[in-house]
């Protein structure tokens, strides 16, 4: 974690960094090449925090060769394939609850192109008390802007020899429940099948005594992808979503997960988690496994309204690392 | 190394899509999306687009995934299971 005046000299030192915090510290930031966005939730150094007074940085290694950014309106987010570098990767940051940030949930996994470069990055937002009063910001240093509209990418580039890898740790696993799936694409659900059984999703979380704080699970190929429960409202039989669920794919509500301070370090421990160029964790993982002065190894960064693999994940840390072929 | 797309063990790697297992995060996305475009039918119009979209994905990938490549074509011809 760093203060304004600290990363001040890393910009001015031509840095190229990635900065997440409060939105007076980022507005205080001079033009350089950086890109940032809102949030006062991170894994520091010494563990999980909420600050309105540092940012958590991430510096691009020296081996990032050049960087562009570029605001995309949400008719626009198609193109970020289009942008991509021809060796390189993209980060995106999008402010939570505008329509960019829906777009990209709901569509961005059917774009041409979309896999070829790695794509991480998070959803900003704000402290929990300010929700609804204040906007998630995502601010482009290069050029002095900011939007609580737009998603804001930086496109980076890196030589030959030299390539990025995505990379999440989901700690939740698909429970033994019934399988789930849904006739319609969406943050919002009524309907959905229960082992093909057509019913209310909202009757069938409550009939069934769910613990809303487990995500839905679904397997990608090996890749487990959560989907997190926001609100079940039972008299409208409407249940609303962190992330979308998509027609053709199941989902189960995950396995409890006991300790994931625990779970986390063990894996950190077994040497399965790199030292990440850039990771964000997700804002209910650090609520709901009371993660505040619990640390995640050593992974640092941003705490978030959602990460971003390629798809909008929930409640799943994402990070990125360099290697060498 | 990525066999053509006239190589019959493509076909078999469209029929045993569902039990693909790769390590890289962005492929097993990319398959996901394949598999359910695969749902939407069997026919050898949607068999060749598949073939063709996993074509194009792999010759992108094919230094930083030469070990995924390398297991999907071994001797299970498509369908390996690690």
């Amino acid at each position: 974690m760093k203060t304004v005046q600290e990363t001040k000299k890393l910009i001015r030192a031509g840095k190229k960094l990635v900065i997440a915090g409060d939105e007076r510290l980022l507005a205080a930031l001079p033009r350089g090449e950086w890109v940032g966005g809102t949030t006062p939730y991170f894994m520091g150094e010494d563990g999980g925090v909420c600050t309105h007074d540092l940012l958590h940085v991430s510096e691009l290694p020296d081996s990032v060769l050049s960087i562009q950014t570029r605001f995309y309106e949400a008719s626009l987010l198609h193109r970020i394939p289009h942008d991509y570098q021809v060796s390189g990767f993209t980060f995106i940051v999008i402010p939570a609850f505008c329509e960019a940030h829906h777009v990209f949930a709901k569509d961005c996994s059917s774009w041409p192109d979309v896999f070829d470069r790695p794509l991480v990055g998070w959803i900003a937002g704000v402290d929990l008390e300010d929700v609804g009063k204040v906007t998630p910001k995502v601010f482009d240093g290069v050029t002095g802007e900011s939007s609580d509209t737009k998603a804001l990418a930086l496109h980076a580039e890196l030589p030959e020899g030299v390539f990025a890898r995505a990379c999440i740790v989901n700690l939740f696993k698909t429970g033994q429940g019934d399988v789930l799936s849904f006739p319609d694409r969406g943050f919002e659900v009524t309907d959905c099948y229960v082992n093909d059984f057509k019913c209310n999703f909202a009757q069938y979380l409550v009939e069934k005594k769910i613990d809303t704080r487990q995500p839905l699970v679904a397997n990608y190929m090996g890749a487990m992808v959560n989907v997190s429960i926001q609100s079940v409202d039972e008299a409208e039989g409407k249940v609303i979503l962190y992330a979308p669920v998509f027609p053709s794919v199941e989902y189960r509500v995950a396995a409890p997960l006991d300790d994931y301070e625990a779970e986390f370090n063990k894996l950190v421990e077994a040497g399965h988690i790199q030292k990440p160029v850039f990771a964000c964790n997700c804002l209910l993982n650090y609520l709901y496994a009371h993660l505040e002065g619990k640390k995640t190894g050593h992974v640092v960064g941003p705490i978030t309204f959602g990460e971003i693999a390629y798809m909008l994940l929930n409640q799943t840390l994402v990070y990125l690392i360099l290697e060498e072929t | 190394m990525l066999p053509p797309k006239s190589d019959p063990r493509w076909a078999k790697f469209v029929d045993n899509l569902a039990s693909i297992q790769v390590t890289d995060l962005s492929a097993r996305m990319f398959l996901s999306r394949l598999k359910m475009r695969a749902g939407a039918g069997n026919s050898e119009a949607i068999k060749r687009e598949l073939i063709a979209a996993a074509y194009d994905f792999f010759s992108k990938h094919e230094t930083t995934m030469a070990d995924d490549i390398r297991h999907i074509f071994a001797e299970h011809a498509g369908g390996a299971s690690r």
